[in-house]
């Protein structure tokens, strides 16, 4: 029974000692698990803790990037507005140069022009000096179109030939103009040719000489007409004798010459009236030829416009005829002077105009009568109908044709202001002509 | 004998009975900690987890925020860049326009220079054609003094 009861109490000691060990296991275990979970937990929360303030620290970071960005793109905003403002500037500055060195170069060409121009003239001038007209003539034929190229630097009504052109008329032979002129460098009769009335080229002189009655060097205002098959030039030119300005004719199978004056004493004079000059001829509807001219005027009776009636072939006057005044100069206007006149018939009217007053002045103008036949009466319209403006000084000497296109036109000497007088140049001007009833027009 | 056998049986009982509540105790006591224990480990695994999370979390907002710098900084290069560029080109334009002007200025002083220089040819020009037109009315003598003063007057041109 006791032994019984030992075992028992060994048995259920070992029982109770194994359990208790188990259970002290199981406790340990348990333990350094809640260790190792507690260890892991505070590396979780440092790393937790890390990251937070790296990403504090990167969102600063982040926050001043997006900062710069701003500002950057403002920075980008106002040097793409400075650029766009420069680029303008630039593009109006490089225009503006563009503009400058085309003004540079067209300066530089036309005082390249007008240096040729000029050395040209003096070319020129020192042949005739020297009595070699053809050379003066050839000079400047080749210099002519350099100087009529030349600028008119804001001149609206430019004048169309470079050189003294005194005293014009023009005839038009087809669709070619001729103009004629007083004796200049260019000879005793210069004439030139265009097809436009604005392009004039040097033809020559269409007069080399002049007849033994008369004196060369004195050779005014010729006019050209087409009659009885040939062209017949009527001139004013101072006689040897006296040094009186007469009229004189001469014909030529061209229109350009050379023109042959066979006369041997002039076809008008008029001594006792200070001479006869300014010769135009005028055929009426009948196809009868005038001539129309002025006396210079003296004590005897002041300057007075005459007309005439020519023979058929126009050489001569007829044939028991007298010669008509028609004009006088009578008006404060023309200064005392009427001169230069031309008959027109236009619109069933005929009108002559003429000039008056100084012709070495810008006082000289264009005035008009209206004619009831070629031999007169003639009534003045009144002042004068065309006078100086702009930069043309005293127009006057005008000669009227017909152009091509059917209209009527005038070509007309004028000085170029401020230059004004002998032995300034008289330039040629063109200027188309309307006439309705007593009202006349230029432009 | 019989008492004293019985009073050594009673001892014996009361130190076995001693002994199991001395035992009950005890490991009422490892089992309270071993319970206590077990506790701790789990709220210590649920706090390690809702952290990992939190971690993870974190972890995707920092990757995330330095793509976004990266794209930042990259905008922002672009942008210094552009400016930059833009700064030169109109410091360029803007030599260039002085380098433009002066030579408008250049230009316009030889314009001027070459009208004041035409400005004395045309008045050679007028003397010439008076010269000339002198000449071509047959007056030789004063034609030639006034040619010999164009040839004076004229010499600079």
């Amino acid at each position: 029974m006791k032994r019984r009861a030992v075992v028992v109490i060994v048995v259920a000691g070992l029982l109770v000692g194994a359990g208790e060990a188990a259970f002290a296991t199981n406790l340990a275990h348990a333990h350094q698990t809640e260790t190792a979970r507690e260890r892991t937990l505070a590396d979780t929360r440092d790393k937790l803790t890390d990251v937070n303030a790296t990403i504090t620290n990167e969102q600063r970071d982040y926050d001043r990037t997006l900062r710069d960005i701003k500002t950057r793109t403002g920075q980008v905003d106002a040097a793409r507005t400075k650029l766009a403002g420069t680029e303008g500037t630039l593009a109006s500055v490089t225009q503006n140069l563009n503009s400058a060195t085309t003004a540079e170069n067209e300066a530089a060409a036309n005082a390249d022009k007008l240096s040729k121009c000029v050395n040209g003239a003096k070319l020129a001038t020192a042949e005739r000096k020297n009595g070699n007209t053809s050379g003066a003539i050839a000079t400047l034929r080749v210099v002519q179109p350099i100087c009529a190229s030349l600028p008119t630097n804001g001149d609206t009504d430019p004048f169309v030939f470079p050189f003294d052109f005194a005293d014009p008329s023009v005839l038009r032979v087809g669709g070619t103009y001729y103009a004629y002129s007083t004796n200049s460098a260019i000879g005793n009769m210069p004439v030139i040719s265009s097809t436009d009335l604005h392009h004039w080229n040097i033809v020559g002189d269409a007069l080399p000489q002049v007849p033994s009655w008369a004196l060369s060097g004195g050779t005014w205002a010729p006019t050209v007409i087409a009659l009885g098959g040939r062209y017949v030039a009527y001139y004013t030119v101072r006689r040897a004798s006296d040094w009186d300005g007469c009229i004189s004719v001469a014909t030529s199978g061209s229109p350009t010459g050379p023109f042959v004056d066979s006369s041997s004493s002039p076809l008008e004079c008029q001594p006792e009236l200070g001479g006869s000059i300014d010769p135009e001829p005028f055929v009426d509807g009948s196809g009868t030829p005038w001539l129309i001219w002025k006396s210079q005027g003296g004590k005897l009776m002041p300057a007075t416009i005459w007309s005439h009636q020519l023979s058929a072939d126009g050489m001569s006057f007829a044939a028991l005829t007298n010669a008509s005044a028609l004009i006088s100069a009578d008006r404060g206007w023309e200064g005392g002077t009427v001169e230069a006149p031309d008959l027109v018939a236009v619109n069933g009217e005929l009108v002559l105009f003429y000039s008056g007053n100084n012709w070495s002045s810008s006082s000289y103008a264009l005035g008009a009568a209206i004619c009831s036949a070629p031999s007169g009466p003639c009534i003045k319209t009144g002042g004068p109908v065309y006078t100086s403006h702009a930069l043309i000084a005293g127009p006057g000497s005008a000669g009227f044709f017909t152009t091509s296109g059917g209209g009527l036109a005038m070509v007309y000497d004028a000085y170029h202001a401020p230059n004004v007088g002998y032995p300034a140049s008289r330039y040629l001007y063109v200027a188309g002509v309307h006439v309705s009833g007593s009202s006349i027009s230029f432009g | 004998v019989q008492a004293s056998a019985d009073g050594a049986a009673r001892r014996r009982w009361w130190t076995i009975a001693a002994v199991v509540a001395v035992l009950l105790i005890a490991n009422a006591l490892v089992a309270w900690n071993l319970l206590a224990t077990h506790g701790a480990t789990a709220n210590a695994e649920a706090a390690q987890s809702q952290t990992a999370t939190t971690l993870a979390t974190r972890r995707g907002d920092l990757a995330n925020l330095r793509h976004k710098q990266a794209q930042a900084t990259s905008t922002l290069n672009n942008k210094t860049n552009e400016r930059n560029n833009l700064t030169a080109r109109e410091k360029a334009a803007k030599a260039r326009t002085g380098a433009r002007k002066a030579a408008i200025a250049k230009a316009f002083a030889q314009i001027n220079a070459t009208h004041g220089h035409m400005i004395s040819l045309h008045e050679c020009l007028l003397k010439v054609q008076a010269a000339l037109n002198t000449l071509g009315g047959g007056d030789l003598t004063n034609g030639s003094i006034a040619l010999a003063d164009v040839q004076r007057l004229c010499e600079a041109t």
